[in-house]
């Protein structure tokens, strides 16, 4: 690797890690939440300079995009949660950060020993790679593809059941509808 | 062309999930009962048509649809049928009947992906699928706040255990370059390759180590005992048993297909597994007043049971046999132990051992059943849990693990106290209240049902261990074949990493 | 935004019109001249500058970003001056001939005020908002192909870049919304959060519909590929329907009326930005307008042939068909009434996102068949 890769992949790796510790540590878990995008746009940079295009663009549409947005959304709608005064940690906090750093030396070590095969080839151009991709997805990957589907269909259902209640008849207006339509209808 | 018959039974029953979802619109008033039947007799046709279907694989060996796949489908189905049958009882009462028999069914086809997994990529969605849909099932009693710890520690632990999986599924396909089991195998054996270094044993402890959380294996078992007394009882019959056979059936074919040359190190972490968890799980079920809490540490020395045979390695095929068998078995005995725990919670409320106090005077033929259920967990012959354990325990002697047997004969007596001691709670102590409680028909009749099984396979075992034995040969059979004809298909797994290759 | 309007009930005067016409000929005049300035007397400039890719790229961004802020002030003019004459009055009129440097006024001004911070405000959040809500509209123009030689860079994947970037907004709004500590704002903000993540669900699968039928997600590549026949005309049937769902959408994105409900005046007083002024408030006001016209330039790139055109240079054809995209929907906003919540909610998921579906399964057939 030259220099000015390096250079590349240490600063993203700063600024994928250094918000993570944020994000662990944040006492408010809507800022929290928004340490999370400097993070996902570090794994998007990592894709990119890999490049890994089609990654690139979903780790950003997907990660920074929709989950992020989903749980800062899921924490607007749930009572209490956003508090700012919970504390991240409990007394158990030294031993767990001795037993994680032990942890990440030892794999570190193990990993870091490893003779990885890298290969030097160019990276194939972008619309190579997507054809691939989707390529891949419906003949060889075409069952884990599907598989995900109803994984999502399954996660839904779940969350449907324990997010609404079982007690008398459902009220009309969805929750969401019903926290945003507070001042509307004065048409 | 790919052949796409042997896909039916997972269609089948991802069109079930569909269809019963849809069906619980209907009022509860207008179905009386039938969604369980729909999905109790999907299952059993889902059954029929897996065991008749050729056998095949597909995607070049994304899936592998053979005859280990089917003896793990029988478990997995019955399992699902029974529940199915028994939860017609609670259907009028619960909210979200429909809901319900899907996620059961998705999580089915979740833990069949994993016993017809070809490779890590199947295997670890199969085990998202099954175990995403029992994070909503441990919480489905929603007045109790129990059913949401059971929910929330589920969610959270299996979260963690599937990102462990995950993690070492990364590594093991950075050091091999493929998610293959037996693309993996090959380029173990290859020349050229880094072979058995440290970075990939670290990769598979991961993965074992994220799938013993998921069969509840000692230290990766304290979810167990709470997850299986605050969830519904329906739901943890499904948990400890299904669920489990879910994991093992990864860890059989993951074990079983990868062979790592000369290795040493993973028969030891199986070996550790497996010791600890029979005697922490056996040792903590002494000690136990809740009926659910013992059985959940019962399952965890159940577990350890079964990893002596996993610990013996795959070189013979009665290992793999024997661990099926066992699984099957258990499967009825232990759903039939929590349909007794929810038949006793509908009658008197508790979940206390105490609760069944008397019970041969209350209700003889419930009595009865429990109390083979008990000496079949126990390991008392002619039951089932005899001959599984007979049969499991000769494996691993053969396969050299005679440290493991010892403890586990040892154990075994330990663990025979505590089942006896609801045995005496049922016959020999007299009821405080002499009333006849009542069963809903339709719990009697699945819990009659398992019983009958555990008669069965105890009396007559050898259909169940031609089945055991046909797919131990599948798992093996195939990965020798396999290793000579892997070399060309490398070419699919390249697209995601165009930087890592072998 | 209501300052120097002069209130009066007359009809439209064919003067008005004559203004309109003038102005759109001026454009097309000065358009045109630009090929053909001395461009190479900058020619020593732009080779230095060619040499270190970093200052390139600045240079870049730079065009960009001065491009996005330049566009906005004729843009906020036209807007006033079309809502004047929608309404039956004559708009901005004092500062400048016909009011045209109204808009560089109220910069001014917005840059001399006070910026006023609640106390109670989430600090960082709040100083925060204005820039992610900004750079992401920045950034789209990256991609938008003003003509085949004229891209800040041609990635790719530039459908599916256009569509992460533009949903990065929405933390932005959420910042705001929550960081101003004010329950108007956060109304806002929910509002704003729900309505962009369900309208972007069938954007994305118009959009995919057009990259199927393109087989390219370069925009440059889905511009090219219009050679023949722009896209709307050559599947009517599929792409009419495509570009008034888009157009639907695109409304929704840019908190447009009808469903500006995110900043409704009448119930949430400004909505997401009520604590803003000053700078911040310029930013989101930017934004919103760097926003509309890169929604109506993505229309035209991927309905309407981009840049393609006879006769007048390339970009000028970008910038006319943009701007009728525009009017269209200034149109839409002056003359429709601000919809319910739950009736926007419900229309896009029980109506366009199976509409949008529809579609794609229409795309892949019509796909298929070519």
């Amino acid at each position: 690797m030259d220099t000015a890769s390096l250079l590349v992949f240490i600063s993203l790796g700063v600024l994928t890690l250094v918000p993570a510790l944020f994000v662990v540590n944040s006492r408010s878990i809507v800022h929290a939440g928004f340490w999370l995008l400097p993070c996902f746009l570090g794994v998007a940079g990592l894709y990119a300079a890999l490049e890994a295009h089609f990654f690139f663009v979903t780790q950003l549409l997907i990660y920074a995009g929709a989950i992020l947005v989903l749980v800062l959304f899921a924490l607007m709608l749930t009572r209490n949660a956003m508090n700012p005064t919970e504390s991240q940690s409990n007394r158990l906090k030294p031993v767990a950060a001795l037993v994680c750093t032990a942890f990440a030396a030892g794999s570190t070590f193990i990993l870091v020993k490893h003779p990885w095969a890298i290969t030097t080839d160019t990276p194939k151009p972008a619309g190579v790679q997507t054809e691939a991709l989707g390529n891949a997805l419906i003949q060889n990957y075409a069952v884990p593809f599907e598989v995900a589907s109803l994984l999502l269909l399954a996660a839904l259902i779940g969350a449907i059941v324990l997010a609404k209640s079982d007690r008398g008849p459902v009220p009309e207006p969805a929750p969401l509808a019903d926290l945003t339509s507070g001042t509307a209808g004065g048409e | 062309m790919t052949d796409y018959r042997p896909l039916a039974p997972y269609a089948l029953l991802t069109i079930l999930a569909l269809a019963v979802a849809l069906l619980g619109t209907v009022p509860a008033a207008r179905r009386s009962g039938a969604l369980g039947w729909i999905t109790a007799i999907g299952a059993g046709l889902a059954l029929f048509i897996s065991s008749q279907s050729p056998e095949a694989t597909p995607w070049l060996g994304m899936l592998r649809l053979d005859a280990f796949s089917k003896a793990c489908n029988v478990i997995f189905l019955a399992a699902l049928a029974i529940i199915s049958i028994a939860s017609t009882a609670e259907e009028h009462r619960t909210a979200f009947a429909g809901e319900f028999y899907a996620l059961l069914t998705l999580s089915t086809v979740g833990l069949m992906l994993m016993g017809a997994s070809g490779g890590l990529l199947t295997m670890y969605l199969g085990l998202e699928l099954s175990t995403i849909a029992l994070f909503a099932l441990a919480g489905f009693s929603k007045r109790e706040k129990r059913s949401a710890e059971a929910a929330l520690k589920l969610l959270i632990l299996g979260s963690v255990a599937s990102a462990v999986v995950l993690y070492g599924a990364s590594i093991v396909y950075g050091v091999l370059g493929t998610t293959q089991f037996f693309e993996m195998s090959a380029a173990m054996s290859h020349p050229h390759a880094a072979g058995a270094s440290a970075a990939l044993y670290f990769g598979i402890t991961f993965i074992v180590a994220g799938l013993a959380f998921k069969v509840a294996a000692v230290p990766f078992h304290l979810w167990a005992p709470d997850v299986y007394e605050g969830a519904p009882s329906l739901v943890t019959a499904f948990l400890s048993t299904a669920s489990k056979a879910g994991g093992f059936a990864a860890l059989l074919r993951f074990l079983g297909s990868v062979q790592v040359p000369e290795d040493r190190t993973i028969s030891t972490l199986l070996i550790v597994l497996s010791a600890i968890s029979m005697i922490v799980g056996n040792l903590s079920a002494l000690s136990q007043k809740n009926f659910k809490r013992m059985l959940g540490y019962s399952g965890v020395a159940q577990s350890g049971y079964i990893l002596t045979a996993l610990a013996a390695g795959s070189a013979t095929s009665k290992t793999i046999s024997s661990a099926l068998m066992y699984l099957l078995l258990y499967a009825f005995t232990n759903v039939a132990a929590f349909l007794v725990a929810q038949a006793i919670h509908d009658a008197t409320g508790s979940d206390q051992i105490s609760a069944l106090r008397g019970l041969h005077r209350r209700r003889p033929t419930l009595a009865f059943c429990a109390v083979v259920v008990m000496f079949s967990l126990g390991g008392i012959p002619p039951l089932a849990g005899f001959v599984g354990k007979l049969y499991l325990f000769t494996a691993a002697w053969d396969g050299g693990q005679r440290c493991l047997v010892l403890i586990g004969a040892l154990t075994s007596v330990a663990a025979l106290y505590y089942y006896l001691m609801v045995v005496r709670q049922i016959y020999l102590l007299d009821p405080e209240d002499d009333r006849k409680i009542t069963v809903a028909p339709a719990i009697v009749m699945a819990i009659s049902l398992c019983t009958a099984a555990i008669l069965a396979i105890g009396i007559y075992p050898r259909p169940f261990v031609t089945m055991g034995e046909a797919a131990a040969s599948a798992v093996q059979v195939t990965s020798v074949a396999h290793q000579r004809e892997a070399a060309p298909v490398v070419a699919a797994s390249d697209v995601s990493s165009p930087h890592l290759r072998p | 935004m209501t300052s120097g309007i002069l209130r009066s009930r007359r009809p439209i005067r064919a003067a008005e019109v004559g203004l309109g016409i003038s102005i759109t000929v001026a454009i097309i005049a000065i358009a045109s001249a630009i090929p053909h300035l001395p461009w190479q007397l900058l020619k020593p400039l732009t080779s230095f500058v060619a040499r270190y890719p970093l200052l390139n790229a600045l240079a870049n961004a730079a065009m960009v970003a001065n491009f996005v802020a330049l566009q906005c002030l004729g843009f906020i003019w036209l807007e006033r001056k079309f809502a004047g004459w929608m309404q039956a009055r004559v708009g901005p009129m004092h500062v400048g001939w016909k009011g045209l440097l109204q808009t560089v006024a109220d910069a001014v001004k917005l840059l001399l005020k006070e910026d006023i911070v609640p106390t109670d405000a989430d600090k960082p959040l709040f100083a925060l908002a204005p820039y992610l809500v900004f750079v992401p509209s920045l950034l789209t123009f990256m991609v938008l192909p003003f003509t085949s030689a004229w891209v800040g860079y041609d990635l790719p994947l530039g459908a599916l870049f256009v569509l992460s970037i533009s949903t990065t907004s929405i933390l932005g709004v959420f910042a705001a919304g929550w960081g101003s500590n004010n329950k108007y704002s956060l109304l806002g903000g929910v509002r704003a959060i729900a309505q962009l993540l369900s309208y972007d669900v069938p954007l994305i699968l118009v959009m995919l519909s057009v990259v199927m039928l393109s087989g390219t997600m370069s925009l440059t590549g889905i511009v090219t590929q219009q050679e023949k026949l722009w896209n709307i005309a050559a599947h009517p049937l599929l792409m009419i329907p495509a570009f008034l769902i888009f157009l639907i959408c695109t409304l929704a994105e840019v908190n447009r009326a009808p469903f500006d409900l995110p900043e409704a005046e009448s119930e949430l007083v400004s909505g997401f930005h009520t604590e803003y002024s000053g700078m911040r408030f310029a930013f989101f006001f930017l934004a919103e307008f760097a926003n509309n016209f890169f929604s109506a330039g993505l229309a035209v790139t991927l309905f309407f042939g981009g840049w393609l055109g006879a006769g007048l240079p390339a970009a000028v054809w970008f910038t006319l068909k943009t701007l009728c995209v525009i009017f269209l929907m200034m149109w839409i906003r002056w003359t429709l009434p601000r919809l319910r919540i739950d009736q926007m909610m419900s229309f896009c998921w029980k109506v366009l996102v199976p509409a949008s579906m529809a579609l794609i399964c229409a795309a892949a057939i019509a796909g298929v068949s070519h």
